[in-house]
């Protein structure tokens, strides 16, 4: 089901993971801020603030929601020997209980898998596609 | 992906035969019917699975990741040891140890959250901007880095004034003109702790195994086809690369990598600028 997409044990992979989180969250969030400052009535200057004020915050968490995710997918997928979509559900579960450990871990877990299931189902049908597009791309009858 | 752009759209054995390798084969034998002396055309350097190694330096977007990635986990670490040091002053006598954890705790998160999210700031500011400087330039040295530390520190302290943004100017140079002076200190006094550094990581990786299924092509380890790189007379192959035996390369088709001539400078962003 995967394809040959990434090295399966790249260097730093970690910290690759942590800074795509930064990298999107930043992003959604500076997005969500910036539209939002817009709305209601700010000018250009107003809307920059509040990005600086906000976006880092929201970077952050999705950093430390991604860097957990992977760091506990890749344990899961040690552990198993095998690289699949239930590895990473167990993860999303896993790190939604820990980062919302105080709130309850049973109902952060269901969540987890839920949100797991969804992201990671998502990439799998994408990837699936990109399988079927990529098929016959150099045969030369097409 | 990147195999796309790496290689040519149409006929792809106009070039001696050489393909890259690709998971999607089409369907069926595929002779090229003009020169059928490229099925013999083995190549006999060692052939790289992945086009990261293909690459050997980061493009613009793993740049990016990784120190935005870095710089968020050094200050939240910095920030959970800073916390920690303020919980454990802010203890008072005949406390329980609930209570301390919490604090603890919460003083953690809270100071480690603040440093990491202005380091991961940081660190993204420097990495697009060396990315920029050093696709404008398209050399890869240590001005690039400069370049970046200046730009970082300016743009970081720009919301406080433009004094404060001098200062954030100045500091973010001389720290990268340090980061500078140093690896290039660390790389020619003591080389054997740069070049092992990557080594011990690789090594210890293929110790563990790798836990994937499909890629049972991978029991050719790299200690062993770093002998027979020797063998075959392919100079200038790392050993952390994944290679492919030379016995199984009639059946998978894959392209010799050219070796690196030792005499062009390495540009980071080489090939395809726009690829993250």
């Amino acid at each position: 089901m995967r394809i040959y997409e990434k090295i399966p044990d790249d260097d730093h992979r970690l910290i690759h993971c942590a800074g795509d989180g930064f990298v999107i969250g930043g992003s959604a969030g500076s997005a969500y801020h910036f539209i939002r400052t817009l709305r209601r009535g700010g000018g250009l200057a107003t809307g920059v603030r509040a990005v600086g004020a906000n976006a880092p915050r929201i970077g952050g968490a999705f950093a430390a929601y991604h860097a957990v995710f992977c760091a506990f997918e890749t344990a899961i997928s040690r552990a198993r020997g095998k690289d699949d979509f239930w590895g990473s559900v167990a993860a999303g579960a896993a790190c939604m209980s820990t980062i919302h450990c105080r709130g309850g871990v049973a109902r952060h877990a269901v969540g987890g898998c839920a949100i797991g299931a969804i992201v990671h189902g998502i990439g799998w049908v994408c990837s699936e596609l990109h399988s079927k597009m990529m098929l016959y791309r150099d045969s030369s009858r097409r | 992906m990147a195999d796309a752009a790496d290689q040519s759209s149409g006929d792809r054995w106009s070039e001696g035969g050489r393909r890259a390798y690709t998971p999607f084969q089409p369907e069926g034998l595929n002779l090229p019917l003009s020169s059928l002396r490229a099925i013999y055309d083995l190549p006999t350097s060692p052939e790289l699975l992945f086009h990261e190694e293909r690459r050997g330096t980061r493009t613009w977007g793993e740049n990016l990741t990784y120190f935005a990635g870095s710089g968020y986990l050094v200050g939240s670490v910095a920030g959970a040891a800073v916390g920690l040091r303020r919980a454990a002053a802010q203890a008072e006598r005949g406390e329980s140890a609930k209570l301390r954890a919490n604090r603890a705790l919460n003083q953690c998160g809270a100071v480690g959250r603040a440093y990491g999210n202005r380091l991961g700031v940081i660190g993204l500011l420097f990495a697009g901007i060396e990315s920029g400087v050093a696709g404008y330039r398209d050399v890869d040295d240590w001005a690039n880095t400069v370049a970046a530390g200046l730009g970082a520190g300016l743009l970081y302290r720009s919301m406080s004034g433009p004094r404060s943004a001098v200062v954030g100017c100045l500091v973010g140079g001389l720290v990268a003109g340090a980061a500078v002076v140093g690896k290039q200190a660390l790389d020619r006094y003591c080389p054997s702790m740069s070049k092992s550094r990557e080594l011990v990581g690789k090594s210890v990786v293929q110790m563990i195994g790798f836990p994937f299924d499909h890629l049972s092509l991978y029991s050719y380890c790299t200690r062993a086809v770093a002998q027979n790189h020797h063998a075959v007379g392919a100079a200038s192959s790392e050993p952390g690369r994944h290679c492919l035996h030379g016995s199984m390369l009639s059946l998978c088709t894959s392209v010799p990598e050219a070796p690196a001539s030792t005499g062009t400078v390495a540009r980071k962003h080489d090939l395809i600028l726009w690829m993250p």
